[in-house]
């Protein structure tokens, strides 16, 4: 089972932020679909992306009514549409991407941990930190509400996996830079 | 100018699009000068009412000083996304890794399958902290003089 109660999802922002974990957010149809078809089943057409890319939305993750496990990337604001920043006017931004490995060198994910608490554990990996920027100006739609692991370069495009709220709305301008560190903890 | 890597004193990296020189110019200006003098490299930031108060809160760090800008044609990570490789350099990771691998004449399926897979990951494993996290070519290096004019 991927979704709550089985899986849970945290981010921090910033080093300064690093114990806090926050309740709003959302594992998609895609990455349960990972592990029923790719995982458990070897699939040959489900299968991971050859780098995963993190973005940023505008949209919030909310409890049910912003996204939802069948959003999808759209430049409509409408629904459960999730819709990226930068998408009309870049001014800087482009998706940061995270390497498909553990612990290399690069961009990746960390050793992952084990949480053995009946309700809430799992396993656990974070990424790097990622730096988005910096921006040359205010990008078309601005505000930056959540990230999203997603693939692919192509804004507004792409699969979903996973998604989680930023402490705080960011509106970015000439010379900004935002950080993310995603984590995933799986149940 | 359509994508840029820019790799940051501290050895940390990002990839942005900008239209033009200009537009680059002015976004690496603006945050080189701020780190020049230890100000912030964060955005404006709001508080959310749609989250717990514990939830929100408005984080900072500092800016960086650009080292180096390499430009790209397109994204870097678009390297090996649509899982595509060369026939002749994947039977190559295959034979060199068989060979690198095998045991008594076993191989272990997932050390070949991984090392195949790993043909079309973006990024290298190891890269200094001042050399791209890339596998594709840049196909040049942007003129930084202009950040004299900050510093």
């Amino acid at each position: 089972m991927l979704n709550e109660p089985g899986m849970h999802l945290h981010h921090k922002e910033t080093p300064l932020e690093h114990n806090r974990e926050l309740n709003a957010v959302l594992a998609f149809q895609r990455m349960s679909q990972l592990v029923t078809d790719y995982v458990m089943g070897a699939s040959g057409s489900i299968t991971p992306p050859a780098s995963w890319t993190l973005a940023l939305s505008t949209t919030v993750v909310g409890t049910g009514s912003n996204m939802a496990r069948n959003s999808v990337w759209s430049a409509t604001v409408s629904g459960s549409n999730v819709n990226e920043i930068g998408s009309t006017t870049a001014n800087g931004y482009a998706r940061q991407t995270i390497a498909k490995s553990i612990n290399t060198g690069s961009i990746d994910w960390g050793t992952s941990t084990f949480d053995s608490t009946f309700s809430t554990g799992g396993q656990s990996t974070t990424a790097d930190q990622v730096t988005f920027g910096a921006f040359s100006g205010a990008p078309s739609p601005n505000g930056a509400n959540s990230w999203v692991l997603t693939d692919g370069s192509t804004l507004n495009a792409g699969q979903l996996y996973f998604a989680g709220d930023t402490a705080a709305t960011r509106t970015f301008a000439n010379g900004d830079t935002e950080k993310v560190t995603p984590t995933l903890k799986a149940g | 100018m359509p994508f840029v890597e820019i790799i940051y004193e501290t050895g940390n990296k990002s990839v942005a699009y900008y239209e033009t020189d200009e537009e680059m110019q002015s976004a690496l200006s603006e945050h080189h000068r701020r780190a020049i003098n230890g100000e912030p490299g964060t955005s404006q930031s709001a508080l959310r009412n749609d989250l717990n108060p514990g939830e929100t809160r408005i984080g900072s760090w500092v800016a960086e000083r650009i080292k180096d800008v390499l430009i790209y044609d397109q994204h870097p990570a678009d390297y090996g996304e649509d899982q595509l490789m060369d026939v002749a350099d994947v039977k190559k990771v295959f034979n060199d890794t068989i060979k690198e691998s095998e045991m008594q004449g076993v191989v272990h399926v997932q050390t070949v399958a991984a090392a195949i897979r790993d043909m079309s990951n973006s990024m290298v494993p190891e890269p200094k902290a001042h050399e791209s996290q890339f596998k594709m070519e840049e196909t040049a290096k942007a003129d930084l003089s202009f950040l004299k004019a900050v510093e």
